[in-house]
Order: structure tokens, then C-alpha cells, then sequence
């Protein structure tokens, strides 16, 4: 930990779960911690702050580098503070008082298109490397030189994938359907 | 007009609508949102993230043109693609006001 940060927690959010992560990071400020940085897996830390309602928001950023600066001018433009990007992740936050407009999207055709970035940048690769690594890395060491560390090996990377795919895969359909009404 | 583009934006969302309306003039995302608050009292609001798509996507469609930067902002302008597009839009929306009232629109095709 940094000198100014006060607090490390390790919380786990998969790809859809996005929503949850924006509630934990506002109940931490409202306890009185600030969100100073994110490392993957999972370790947030905070600095002490005054206790006080701040909404945070995550958006996914898969445009142009370039077009990076006027992306984030435009969040400043409505009172938005961003503070870092993790792994394509925009992390921004404001405070909730006196301001009504606390949402990133306004409509459910694009909070329905974040999804999609997500599915199609996230997701996809994962079940890439699944069906093209994992599957036939465990079947051949299951069948045929049958060594036991190896074996472990893929097994455990066997399980790992299939509990992330299930867990992202699943996420992203609920929110997906959540979003699709009405569009 | 391309058959794709057509489908895509006929009928508009409210917040293309808006967007596209406004930017019959050159503007930066965050003052199209400021007008729209103003035009519809305070009943319609875009958002920063549904903006920024939106504009960019309507970039791409060519519906908008950048005409250049200002301090990191982006000022877009309507194109001529663009213009058709609301032109047919609004004349969707005058014969949907038109109905809802009982009125028959028998010259429209």
C-alpha cells in the first residue's frame, strides 16, 4: 500500500458484474473511503475521506486511442471525475448531492451496446482459448501421456475456465435481458 | 438512401432524434445535451456515455460530420445524409402527432 491509502480489499467482480462493483466502491465512500486504485484481480485501495454519498460509474472503452481525450472531456464536461482505467475499465465517480444527472447512460440501447463490447472483447476470447488451448491441452494429457502433474494442471485450468465462462457467460445474459425490454 | 441506414434510424430513438436536431447547427456533445434539457424542460437528458456513443455511431453511419475540435470536444454538423434522415423522421413524427389528434393524413404515401 501507497502512503496515503489507508485500506486494501479484495473483492472479485466478473465482467457483468460491473453494477455491483459501482454499489461497493459508493458504500466504501459513504463509509469513508475513496477509491485511490484497482489492480486485477481484485485489489481496491482507499485513502480516509469525509464520509459522504459518491456515485461511481464503469464504462467500457474500446474506441480509438486517439479518441481517448475527447471520450474523457466529454465525462468532465457532466461532472464526472475519472480517475483510471484498469483493463479497458473508465472508473468515474460524483458526488450525489445536488446533481440529478447520475447516470452514464441514459437509454437502454446503450447500456445494452456495453454489454455487447463486453461479450463480443471479453468474452469471445475467453471461449477462444477454451475450445482452442484448454480442451485440447486436458483431453490429450487425460488420454495420453498420462503424467499426474500435468494432468492437475489442465484440470484445474479445465474447471477455472469453465466456472469463468459459466459465471461471465450466464452475467452477461441477465444483463442483456435486463436491458432488452422496451428497446 | 441505403437500405441499412434507413432501418437503422427510421424510426429514431428520442436521443438520436435530438441529437440529429440539434445538430442542424455545430455543436459539442455536452452543450446538445444543455439544449435538449432546455428545448424539452428538463423531461429529456443525455447522458455523457449514451452520447458519446451515439455521436460516434452516427459518425460512422455519416449521418454527422466532426468540423473540428475545441479544447478536447468534438463539434459535429449534420450531413446532407443526415438532414434526409430527419427530414423523413419528422415527417413521420408530423403525421404521428397528426393521427393521435384524429386527424387522417391522406396525401402522405
Amino acid at each position: 500500500m501507497r502512503k496515503n491509502e489507508a485500506l486494501r480489499v479484495f473483492r472479485w467482480f466478473g465482467l457483468a458484474d460491473y453494477e455491483k462493483e459501482e454499489a461497493f466502491l459508493r458504500e466504501k465512500h459513504n463509509q469513508g473511503y475513496a477509491l485511490t486504485r484497482f489492480a486485477l484481480p481484485g485489489f481496491y485501495y482507499f485513502q480516509k475521506c469525509q464520509p459522504q454519498d459518491v456515485v461511481y460509474r464503469l464504462d467500457f472503452y474500446d474506441g480509438d486511442k486517439a479518441d481517448k481525450e475527447s471520450y474523457l472531456q466529454m465525462f468532465r464536461d457532466y461532472g464526472w471525475e475519472y480517475l483510471f482505467d484498469v483493463n479497458s475499465w473508465s472508473y468515474f465517480r460524483k458526488p450525489a448531492a445536488g446533481d440529478e444527472d447520475l447516470e452514464i447512460f441514459s437509454d437502454n440501447a446503450s447500456r445494452l451496446s456495453l454489454v455487447e463490447r463486453v461479450f463480443r472483447s471479453r468474452l469471445l476470447p475467453l471461449l477462444v482459448i477454451f475450445l482452442a488451448c484448454i480442451i485440447p491441452q486436458f483431453s490429450q494429457s487425460f488420454l495420453g501421456t498420462f503424467r499426474q502433474g500435468w494432468f492437475v494442471f489442465w484440470g484445474v485450468m479445465f474447471l477455472l475456465y469453465v466456472v469463468l465462462l459459466l459465471h461471465n457467460g450466464v452475467g452477461l445474459w441477465r444483463m442483456k435481458q435486463k436491458y432488452s425490454r422496451d428497446t | 438512401m441505403d437500405e441499412r441506414i434507413r432501418r437503422v434510424y427510421v424510426p429514431m430513438t428520442e436521443t438520436g432524434f435530438y441529437i440529429l436536431f440539434c445538430l442542424q447547427e455545430s455543436m459539442h456533445g455536452y452543450s446538445i445535451t444543455q439544449q435538449v434539457k432546455e428545448m424539452t424542460g428538463g423531461a429529456v437528458v443525455i447522458s455523457p456515455g449514451t452520447m458519446y456513443g451515439t455521436l460516434s455511431k452516427m459518425e460512422k453511419d455519416g449521418l454527422i460530420r466532426l468540423v473540428r475540435e475545441e479544447e478536447k470536444r468534438k463539434v459535429y454538423q449534420i450531413t446532407d445524409l443526415g438532414q434526409e434522415i430527419l427530414d423523413l423522421e419528422k415527417r413521420r413524427i408530423d403525421r404521428l402527432y397528426r393521427n393521435s389528434k384524429g386527424e387522417w393524413c391522406h396525401e402522405e404515401k
